[in-house]
């Protein structure tokens, strides 16, 4: 039986977690022009705020994603209103290194309540609820079906709210020009809370769905943040479709690298990450802009 | 300044012969060992009750009768699970106090630090705790009753081809831990006439599915997993479940037999697995005595069962030496070359030429949620 459907199958679901991450780092970027490397705490925070409520609280899930992902936004806001609203004017050199601490002590705080242990979402004997397909062919869980599908979900809907809505073009002419949307009566800094408020709430459901994936424990958002921001360079900073098809690119590249076998050799596992970086090299070197992106400058979002 | 002292000091010990110990324990009628441990930091979970087990294993040796009438003392110095603190008590032990003979360390770090120091004076350390393939090799005095992380890899590979798998696949995690199980197995493995394919993840990896796929399409039916920790195995049963696969024998490492936590999420697929573990016997009675003596004197239970019946057995084993060849640290040396299948509370203990433990882990197999001793 050939392993490859299988293979690109895992690749997809790889690729779909990093563009997940992918789509709220590159929406923040086009807005605020810097890579906020404390997105996946935001994603992180999120995995451990639907513990808390659903497993140590015992709730029901759906109540408990809905306060998880409130919770979230409340503390992107937060994040937002204390750190980087003061350094608004400050170069996106200061933004990332800020961004950088932002991560740091969010992962310490998690790790102060929760512990450095890796947690499951699991209660009691697990039975595996996976999908057969073609004979055995592929393997599929239900949360792995959620992760693309959600993905692609969050995709569409963002897109047509930024292309078609009121406040989606307010938030593109902000990520055009502050000053002259500012001018135009739009408030940059209400557009950037949204902003944050949206993206905030993508990780929220982001780190739930990777951590039933993954299980969960106080430093997996930086390492989803990394192999993001090499989705969104793949693609193309500064554009969130960009961002999705590097992730899915990135994640089935990488799969099909480590899993094919041609005349009895093929790449270990533990190069995995190696053969991503390598990519991303290759793409900097080829296409410094990104493998869809035009331009540079303008339609940032 | 200190290294330079230290050093100068140790210069001019080694030049001295040792065998100028008679003034400091000759008329005397004590007999006192060195000993190093953990006594303060994270690491004092473990040194702790062990120095609480060596004192007890002492009093009891004194009251037998000693070692041939003399009393054994043991002089306490506190390694902190560190090579610079080891290195500094090791030092103060055999150029001050003058012992022939130091238990200890706990951590391998410690021991690592002891070795050089002890094998240049010739006094015997006899580690009861440290795991590190490299002290195997840390010189002739040094030794341990507790089994290197590599008889893990042995005791798999002789299970397997005992069983009559002449093919295994390996997951190995890339520490220094499990990839020195895992080059041991396969090394025996592939001797005894088997076929491995390995595969290695790094420690930040979560996704495991295309390692596992690969692993799968080799068609084996026994998968060797080496991870570091239990949580590992949490993400690699799961994603194995989930792909539905489940090869006619698994084995997992020690981390994950020596841990009953799995089994609350994992019970009905990990039946049958096999692990390999390392204790207490549960039937050598004069530790079941000392075990109960703890209790009563410390008011709890005795913790680390595997490395407290390594200490006591260990504490037996130096008496036992002193009584018949003297404190003399290159005859204490010889003596433990010699030991042979000598039962105590970890079974039989018998030292190899390189002063490691014979054997060690025992086999058990995962039944109804409990690891289970395989005879």
């Amino acid at each position: 039986m050939s392993i490859l459907p299988q293979l690109i199958t895992n690749g997809i679901i790889a690729g779909a977690i990093y563009a997940l991450i992918a789509l709220g780092l590159g929406l923040l970027y086009g807005i605020l022009r810097f890579v906020n490397l404390a997105h996946g705490e935001m994603a992180m925070a999120g995995a451990f705020l639907f513990y808390f409520f659903a497993i140590q609280k015992g709730l029901p899930w759906s109540v408990s994603a809905i306060l998880a992902i409130a919770g979230v936004v409340v503390i992107g806001l937060i994040v937002e209103r204390c750190t980087f609203r003061p350094l608004r004017k400050a170069n996106s050199t200061t933004n990332l290194v800020t961004s950088l601490g932002v991560s740091f002590l969010l992962q310490s705080i998690v790790m102060m309540i929760f512990g450095p242990n890796i947690r499951t979402y699991e209660i009691g004997q697990r039975v595996s609820k996976s999908y057969s397909i073609w004979d055995g062919a592929i393997h599929i869980t239900p949360n792995q079906i959620a992760i693309m599908v959600i993905t692609m979900v969050i995709l569409s809907s963002l897109y047509i709210f930024l292309k078609y809505t009121r406040l989606g073009k307010a938030i593109r002419a902000v990520a055009d020009n502050r000053e002259v949307a500012a001018i135009l009566g739009i408030h940059p800094n209400k557009i950037i809370m949204i902003v944050f408020g949206i993206s905030s709430a993508i990780a929220a459901i982001a780190g739930i769905l990777i951590a039933n994936e993954q299980n969960l424990y106080p430093t997996m958002g930086f390492l989803l943040v990394i192999k993001a921001f090499t989705a969104v360079i793949i693609g193309g900073l500064g554009n969130i479709t960009a961002g999705v098809i590097g992730g899915f690119l990135l994640g089935i590249i990488e799969n099909l690298a480590i899993g094919i076998t041609i005349a009895g050799v093929s790449i270990p596992t533990s190069f995995r990450d190696g053969v991503a970086f390598l990519i991303l090299i290759l793409i900097l070197i080829w296409k410094p802009t990104g493998l869809l992106n035009k331009k540079t400058e303008g339609s940032r979002v | 300044m200190l290294t330079i002292a230290a050093l100068l000091l140790s210069a001019c010990v080694n030049s001295t012969p040792t065998t100028t110990t008679e003034t400091e324990g000759g008329e005397s009628d004590t007999i006192t060992i060195g000993a190093v441990m953990p006594l303060t930091g994270d690491a004092a979970a473990y040194g702790t009750p062990l120095q609480r087990v060596a004192d007890l294993t002492v009093e009891e040796i004194n009251a037998n009768g000693g070692i041939n009438g003399k009393k054994l003392a043991i002089k306490w110095e506190n390694g902190e699970c560190n090579a610079k603190s080891a290195s500094t008590a090791g030092q103060k032990l055999i150029e001050i106090d003058k012992v022939e003979v130091i238990l200890g360390g706990v951590c391998s770090s410690e021991t690592l630090a002891l070795a050089p120091i002890a094998e240049a004076a010739h006094v015997v350390v006899l580690s009861t705790a440290s795991s590190n393939p490299s002290i195997t090799n840390a010189g002739d005095y040094i030794f341990r009753d507790y089994p290197s992380d590599a008889s893990q890899g042995e005791l798999d590979a002789n299970a397997a081809l005992a069983a009559g798998y002449t093919k295994a696949v390996v997951l190995s995690e890339q520490t220094d831990y499990a990839l020195g199980v895992k080059d041991v197995f396969v090394e025996k493995f592939t001797a005894g006439g088997g076929e491995a394919t390995v595969e290695t993840y790094s420690s930040e990896t979560t996704d495991f599915k295309t390692a596992l796929l690969k692993l799968q399409a080799v068609g084996a039916d026994l998968l060797v997993t080496v991870a570091q920790t239990p949580a590992k195995y949490g993400v690699i049963l799961k994603q194995m479940q989930d792909m539905g696969w489940k090869p006619k024998q698994i084995i997992v490492s020690e981390v994950a037999g020596a841990d009953t936590a799995l089994f609350v999420e994992y019970k009905d697929f990990m039946e049958g697995m096999w692990s390999a573990d390392f204790s207490y016997d549960g039937v050598y009675e004069p530790f079941a005595n000392l075990m109960t003596k703890y209790k009563e004197t410390y008011g709890e239970d005795l913790p680390y069962k595997g490395f407290s019946a390594t200490t006591y057995d260990a504490v037996y084993v130096l008496a036992e030496a002193l009584t018949a060849v003297g404190n003399d640290g290159e005859k204490v040396k010889d003596y433990l070359y010699g030991v042979k299948d000598r039962v105590g509370a970890v079974g039989k203990l018998s030292f190899d030429e390189n002063g490691d433990l014979v054997g060690g882990y025992s086999q058990v197999v995962a039944k109804d949620g409990a690891w289970v001793k395989v005879e």
